[in-house]
């Protein structure tokens, strides 16, 4: 028996049908964004200019649940950090997404697009549990997971904000 | 005035690192002949380690920090009664290199470096950059040529560059240097 491609596609998008009903309860607080900065050279170095930022918003918007304080570093943040707190880089996984079919759904590679040295990719949450107001905090994608048939996830932590 | 008495000395070597002091040949020949291309280096966010996991790895490769472990009066020079003073600092400046089979997309290769081979290649790469990087702090008018700065840079003496593995594709090049710096015994060098 060979592989029922035709089903499996039509199971993701009965599934990306019942991930919109948590957005539309107001059960999804957090909008998850995709950002891809490019840059006229390698990021950081003299008379390198940023040339393109380009969003995608995730939609249906994904469950986010924090899942470890993370390193100590200096790219932590967040409200802890603003009271006095040490700075910790907190993950948190993203997801389900369902993955791609004809009319939606996301690929590993749509929602953690390669990097370079001439560009950052990050992940943006803005909600209740991120400082930043309309622009909330920025994270980068530690692992893209797409192991499952329907659904894609992404563990990131707090990375460098903003250019 | 700067931020501290040792910031001067810091904007200097970022200069000759990262910001093409030199190339343009107005320090002279023999200070083109070691400068180093603008963007070549690259500073990392100041504070960040690069050590820290989080450190973004597109501002890795080619990335530096200096960081001062310690510093020595001068065993001659220095009468406390007058207001030159004369110490050295130890300057430990690490620059991160990035390595594995699927690294070459993010490495900050130069024009003439062929990605593919550079990405595996990281303990010559990162000991022939270590090479230029004392060529180039060491020259004087590089180091301490126009504009003049206040401390003065003295001189620049490469002790050591040893590289070491992160794991991960990810690895360090540290150099320390001694650094020989002026001062007015006079002022605090206050913010």
């Amino acid at each position: 028996m060979g592989d029922n491609a035709t089903m499996r596609a039509g199971f993701r998008a009965l599934a990306d049908s019942v991930r919109r009903i948590p957005e539309a309860f107001g059960a999804r607080s957090t909008t998850v964004t995709i950002r891809v900065r490019t840059y006229t050279a390698s990021v950081n170095a003299t008379g390198t200019t940023l040339s393109t930022t380009v969003d995608s918003v995730v939609d249906p918007r994904p469950l986010v649940r924090q899942m470890a304080m993370g390193e100590r570093g200096y790219f932590g943040g967040g409200w802890s950090a603003l009271s006095g707190a040490q700075a910790t880089e907190r993950v948190y996984r993203v997801g389900p997404m369902t993955l791609d079919y004809v009319g939606g759904g996301y690929t590993a590679a749509d929602l953690s697009p390669a990097t370079a040295n001439t560009k950052r990719v990050t992940v943006v949450l803005v909600g209740d549990d991120f400082t930043g107001g309309t622009s909330g905090e920025e994270f980068r994608v530690i692992e893209a997971h797409a192991d499952h048939p329907f659904r894609v996830e992404l563990l990131i932590a707090r990375t460098h904000q903003g250019t | 005035m700067a931020d501290d008495l040792l910031k001067p000395i810091e904007d200097r070597i970022v200069a000759i690192l990262s910001q093409g002091r030199g190339t343009n040949g107005a320090l002279g020949a023999d200070a083109l002949a070691r400068s180093i291309a603008a963007g070549f280096f690259r500073p990392v966010d100041e504070g960040a380690d690069l050590r820290d996991p989080g450190m973004p790895a597109e501002v890795f490769d080619r990335g530096f920090r200096m960081d001062w472990s310690g510093s020595r009066d001068d065993p001659a020079t220095n009468n406390s009664q007058q207001s030159i003073l004369i110490e050295s600092y130890t300057l430990r400046l690490t620059v991160g290199y990035l390595y594995s089979e699927v690294a070459s997309a993010v490495i900050a290769a130069t024009a003439t470096e062929t990605r593919a081979t550079a990405v595996n290649r990281w303990t010559a790469r990162a000991l022939s950059d270590a090479r230029n990087v004392k060529r180039a702090v060491e020259q004087p008018e590089l180091f301490r040529g126009a504009p003049t700065i206040d401390p003065t840079p003295v001189e620049a003496t490469r002790i050591s560059s040893d590289v070491m593995d992160l794991g991960g594709g990810r690895a360090l090049c540290v150099s320390t240097f001694n650094v020989v710096v002026q001062s007015n015994q006079d002022s605090g060098y206050l913010p």
